[in-house]
């Protein structure tokens, strides 16, 4: 008992907060799958390019990180529109296959820029140091950095459910997707609608890249490195459902963590056998049904 | 089976076809082939085999024994033994090659045995480090290290700083499982006693559950392996917020070179490195090539063991171009040529044993410490003459 209860609390802490960044990252995914039915393989890109934003910006323009952080989102959001406008639109009532084809090769050429425009070296993420150190919690020292990306975590899935839920956007949005041809026939800009929803799934994922990157490091191979956590996370969510893709995070986060601390060797086949047990339990997505 | 006789025999009649040849034109260029990763996920070492090798040429000439050397690249673009197999027949039967090198992994050098045994190519391995390998090809000759080396040197610096307890944690790879055999034979050996062992997978990304196992152990010693880049990063930084940086020995292999400290925090002063390369160490070559390659990649770029490797790699294939004397290219001489033989490397004396093909070398421990503000990698020990070990079980 003695051993278990310092072993449950270390992976409620790091499962929670690995499984947090997750759900960061991969709720654009999940919006822009759920929202436009676009299987987007390349959605990582908006993760990393993020990442690498925020940390080159404070020293080529000599901001702080916080504001270089921001700024970083709102490029991000800014070159989410834009590849919506030019590249993705072209795939809406594609099939799949060539879906997956077209975003699986933007993200091949995206990591070939990546490398060409700073080398194939991870990159050096340094934290500002208001984020270092620890602090005591549930009894054992806990990384503020881990905290911090809890807090930011928690911020998100407040301000989605805000807007989703209590704003004439959100129900809007709604709309355009549960019936697109009435949504148009009332006079809402249904394209507009889709870019911005787009848009914000790409600052979304900016942010996961850039608050994560202590745990996911920034390299040009990221955005099809972590693919398969990604959509782990968006096959058991079911279709743009933000709640689930909450619980199904931290449930891959907690699984994660529990068996490579129980059994390393198993690596990320505990993960993964869960992924399969649950996808032949809940086929169209975990908490589909249950309400 | 019959394409493949097929194709041995096209080969052998290729290359009988260019031996008259090359026997009328004694002056004509020779051309080697390099295997290596310009793209994909060793990229990073790839750009330091060529940083190697135009170093060398810098300081050497393009041209050795009155033969003018051509290089041809073949791109790995990522961890795929079958395209080793057909880069080496393409540059040997088509391109014309008369010895390979490069290989960063074992798997390339392994693919490519079966050609290089068929073609009678000399080959030297620059980085691929498996104690395997050798067996594999009676041409291949190392360049860089038998991994066991420095795994060996690992185990003997922490039982002479008196530790008895360790932890090895290695990266679920073939290296990781030989460092992890070589250092648990050699420590317990000397008297230690292995604690616990893991294997971490490659794709692994959070560290901080194998730390937080590492830390619940009771032990003096961490030995670790995993690759540089992203999981050496993650990992070193989960041992430290773990407190184990601090409270052990912590050592592992090639994670944080001096051309990878910018990556990491102050978290990484104290862990220790055993690797047949320092970037302190004084010598006239080492110094030399310092400064040829900060002039020509700018003063930010530090050496590396990689680029080194290449660099000596060079060295041996020079060798057996020299030893050619103007004639036609004869394999066994060129072979012969690099035997035995005792080099002025960067990284100190450099003997390949006639015996084994395996490197005799230095091998160093290094300490991260923060000099003058910047973090730097200064060693601490230096174990002389250090011989491949006989392959451990």
């Amino acid at each position: 008992m003695d051993q278990l209860t310092p072993a449950i609390t270390f992976i409620l802490l790091y499962g929670v907060s690995f499984g947090i960044v997750l759900f960061v990252i991969s709720i654009g995914l999940v919006l822009t799958l759920g929202l436009m039915r676009i299987v987007n393989l390349a959605h990582g890109v908006f993760a990393v390019l993020g990442g690498y934003l925020a940390f080159k910006l404070p020293t080529l323009l000599g901001i702080s990180f916080l504001a270089s952080a921001v700024l970083a989102v709102l490029l991000v959001l800014l070159i989410g529109i834009f590849l919506e406008r030019v590249f993705f639109r072209w795939l809406f009532g594609m099939s799949e296959l060539e879906q997956v084809l077209a975003t699986i090769g933007f993200c091949f050429a995206f990591i070939a820029l990546l490398t060409f425009a700073f080398g194939p070296n991870v990159l050096a993420t340094k934290y500002p140091e208001w984020l270092s150190g620890n602090i005591s919690v549930l009894g054992r020292p806990f990384p503020v950095y881990r905290v911090f990306v809890m807090v930011v975590g928690l911020v998100i899935l407040l301000g989605l459910w805000l807007l989703f839920d209590h704003t004439s956007f959100g129900a809007t949005l709604r709309a355009c997707v549960d019936n697109q041809s009435m949504a148009k026939a009332t006079g809402i800009n249904v394209n507009w609608y889709f870019s911005v929803a787009f848009a914000i799934g790409a600052g979304l994922a900016a942010i996961g890249g850039i608050v994560g990157a202590g745990m996911l490091p920034l390299e040009p191979l990221y955005p099809f490195k972590h693919l398969p956590l990604f959509l782990t996370i968006v096959a058991l969510s079911g279709f743009g459902n933000i709640k689930a893709s909450l619980v199904v995070s931290l449930v891959v986060g907690l699984v994660d963590t529990a068996g490579r601390y129980f059994v390393p060797e198993l690596g990320a086949f505990t993960v993964f056998t869960l992924l399969v047990i649950l996808v032949l339990w809940r086929p169209q997505g975990l908490l589909v049904g249950l309400k | 089976m019959k394409r493949h006789l097929l194709k041995t025999l096209l080969a052998t009649a290729a290359i009988a076809a260019l031996a008259p040849i090359s026997a009328l034109a004694q002056q004509e260029t020779i051309r080697i082939g390099i295997i290596t990763h310009d793209t994909g996920p060793f990229a990073t070492p790839g750009r330091e085999f060529r940083a190697g090798i135009e170093i060398f040429r810098e300081l050497n000439g393009d041209s050795v024994g009155g033969r003018k050397v051509e290089i041809i690249y073949r791109d790995m673009g990522g961890p795929n033994p079958a395209n080793a197999r057909r880069y080496a027949e393409e540059l040997v039967v088509r391109d014309k090659v008369s010895i390979l090198g490069g290989f960063y992994l074992t798997s390339d050098a392994s693919a490519a045995s079966a050609v290089i045994n068929q073609t009678n190519t000399p080959t030297v391995l620059f980085v691929a480090a498996s104690p395997t390998l050798l067996p594999q090809s009676q041409w291949f000759v190392r360049a860089g290290q038998n991994i066991g080396q420095s795994a060996v040197a690992a185990a003997q610096f922490a039982l002479k700083s008196g530790k008895r307890k360790a932890y090895v944690a290695v990266s679920d790879y073939a290296p990781g499982h030989d460092v992890q055999r070589f250092f648990r034979s050699a420590f317990e050996a000397g008297g230690g006693k292995i604690v616990d062992e893991l294997r971490a997978p490659l794709n692994t990304v959070d560290y901080a559950p194998t730390a937080e196992r590492i830390k619940n152990a009771d032990i003096d010693v961490l030995d670790i392996f995993v690759p540089p880049g992203a999981a050496a990063v993650s990992f070193t930084k989960a041992l430290a917020a773990q407190g184990v940086m601090k409270r052990n020995l912590v050592i592992g292999m090639g994670e944080a070179e001096d051309a990878d400290l910018n990556l990491f925090d102050d978290s990484i002063i104290g862990f220790h490195q055993a690797l047949y390369y320092a970037e302190s160490i004084d010598n006239p070559e080492n110094r030399a090539f310092t400064a040829a390659l900060k002039k020509k990649f700018g003063n930010d770029r530090s050496p590396t063991f990689t680029a080194v490797s290449a660099y000596d790699g060079m060295g041996l294939i020079y060798r057996m171009i020299e030893s050619q004397k103007g004639k036609a290219f004869d394999a066994k001489t060129a072979h012969q040529a690099s035997l035995g033989v005792t080099m002025r490397s960067p990284r100190g004396a450099l003997t390949i044993d006639a015996g084994t093909r395996e490197p005799v070398q230095d091998i160093h421990i290094r300490r991260i410490d923060k000099v003058n503000g910047k973090l730097m990698n200064t060693v601490v020990d230096t174990f002389k003459a250090v011989r491949a070990p006989v392959v451990a079980n």
